[in-house]
């Protein structure tokens, strides 16, 4: 096919074919059309691709998102009203600290994360892998407490393993960490273990719906707006099906 | 009459603007009404996973309200929560690493394209949509923002331009680009499209 050299008016075809030009610009395309090949199998492919942009679906929102919109702008204006407020962190390793039970925990999580990551650059100096499942080998995963997610409440040991339904996975705002909700029926608001997957243990997140088994660091998040029980970091998931 | 109907609209969206920055709840959520449903393909479309479109969209409108006390009118309010949206989409996918895959891994090679396995109409209509959906969702993000604003919003190429923050004539070769793409990679299909 012979060569086009007319830029300006091979230049405006897309718009000559999303109908976006002047009556005597068409006329000045249309005239060329008759003559140029090159130019006539341009229009020809472009109407083609527009035929099919042009059945692209609309995608609608699965469900109204507006309470939890307004819940977090209610959470913004709180926020805002409220002077000098002690930064989310002291406030919630204070709590921890306060409650005995809670700082055995944490401080149990820390040795364990401590034995991971030094497992963790051990490995990566011997032999680089990525992060991840692969580094918590050596952890005995058959030492973690089952809990049930109706009485985590009652739970005493920071190490534990609860098992239950995948709902609500989300992204922090805050931090970029991934967090889902672990209850025993999907659609259960009242019960639930909130499991955070933290930035060092990249973990895969599980699919919503999916019935699984997360291990981890127990603990009790007592900010005001919170006051829930989770498993802070998920060390593992198991997917049961 | 159109076009005074055209001037209603934006002034009922202008004083809605105007009442949510003022702190009204009930004109912030008559916005929301009004956009979820066009951000919500656009962040769909930039994303391409509707789990995380949900939670994009959410924060989203978040950053929106808390962008209304600066809003200026400069720019249209649909002009500036498309920004928003396809900023936040950008972020989102620089935080994560946007996940990329091949469009043969979805549908198999043209050679491998069975045309006989489609069984009824209705069924038939969802695998057109979701050939022309993927299709669409291998083009790179910049040439997929195009094709959404001008043929799932209906945007001009100015008001385009204005949300993409480049030229009308950029925005033109980004769509004769997109379009060009989406023909040479929908044509072993054309017959069933």
């Amino acid at each position: 096919m012979k060569k086009c050299w007319r830029v300006n008016l091979r230049r405006d075809l897309m718009r000559y074919v999303t109908e976006g030009l002047t009556p005597n610009r068409v006329r000045r395309i249309e005239d060329h059309l008759l003559d140029c090949g090159e130019c006539r199998d341009t229009v020809a492919r472009l109407r083609s691709g527009q035929r099919f942009a042009a059945q692209l679906p609309r995608i609608m929102p699965q469900r109204d998102l507006w309470n939890a919109i307004e819940a977090a702008i209610d959470q913004t204006d709180t926020r805002a009203a409220r002077p000098a407020r002690p930064p989310r962190n002291t406030a919630r390793w204070r709590n921890l600290l306060v409650a005995p039970r809670f700082a055995l925990a944490a401080i149990a999580g820390i040795v364990l994360l401590s034995v991971v990551f030094i497992t963790l650059h051990h490995r990566t100096a011997a032999e680089p892998e990525p992060a991840g499942l692969k580094s918590l080998e050596a952890v005995d995963w058959d030492e973690f407490h089952p809990v049930r997610i109706s009485d985590i409440e009652s739970n005493t040991k920071p190490h534990v393993v609860a098992e239950g339904y995948v709902s609500e996975l989300r992204v922090n705002d805050e931090d970029g960490d991934l967090s889902f909700r672990l209850v025993d029926n999907l659609g259960e608001q009242e019960r639930f273990i909130v499991c955070e997957i933290i930035d060092p243990i990249r973990l895969k997140p599980p699919t919503v719906g999916s019935r699984v088994r997360v291990y981890g660091v127990s603990r009790y998040d007592g900010e005001h707006d919170h006051n829930w029980y989770e498993v802070h970091p998920v060390l593992n998931i198991e997917v049961v099906r | 009459m159109t076009e005074t109907r055209l001037a209603q609209s934006e002034q009922d969206e202008r004083a809605l603007m105007l009442a949510a920055q003022r702190g009204d709840r009930n004109a912030f959520k008559s916005i929301y009404e009004r956009y979820r449903d066009r951000l919500n393909n656009l962040i769909f479309y930039s994303l391409g996973d509707s789990l995380w479109t949900e939670d994009v969209l959410q924060i989203v409108f978040i950053k929106i309200y808390k962008g209304l006390p600066g809003f200026r009118f400069e720019a249209s309010p649909a002009t500036w929560m498309y920004r928003i949206a396809l900023n936040e989409c950008l972020n989102q996918q620089q935080r994560r690493g946007a996940a990329h895959v091949p469009f043969e891994e979805i549908l198999g090679s043209d050679d491998e394209f069975d045309r006989k396995t489609l069984p009824d109409l209705a069924h038939a209509d969802r695998e057109r949509r979701e050939i022309i959906r993927q299709a669409v969702m291998e083009l790179s993000p910049k040439l997929r923002g195009v094709v959404v604003l001008k043929y799932i919003e209906g945007l001009s190429y100015d008001e385009m331009a204005a949300v993409l923050e480049c030229s009308p004539g950029t925005v033109a070769s980004r769509l004769n680009r997109a379009l060009r793409q989406l023909e040479a990679r929908l044509r072993p299909f054309k017959r069933i499209l």
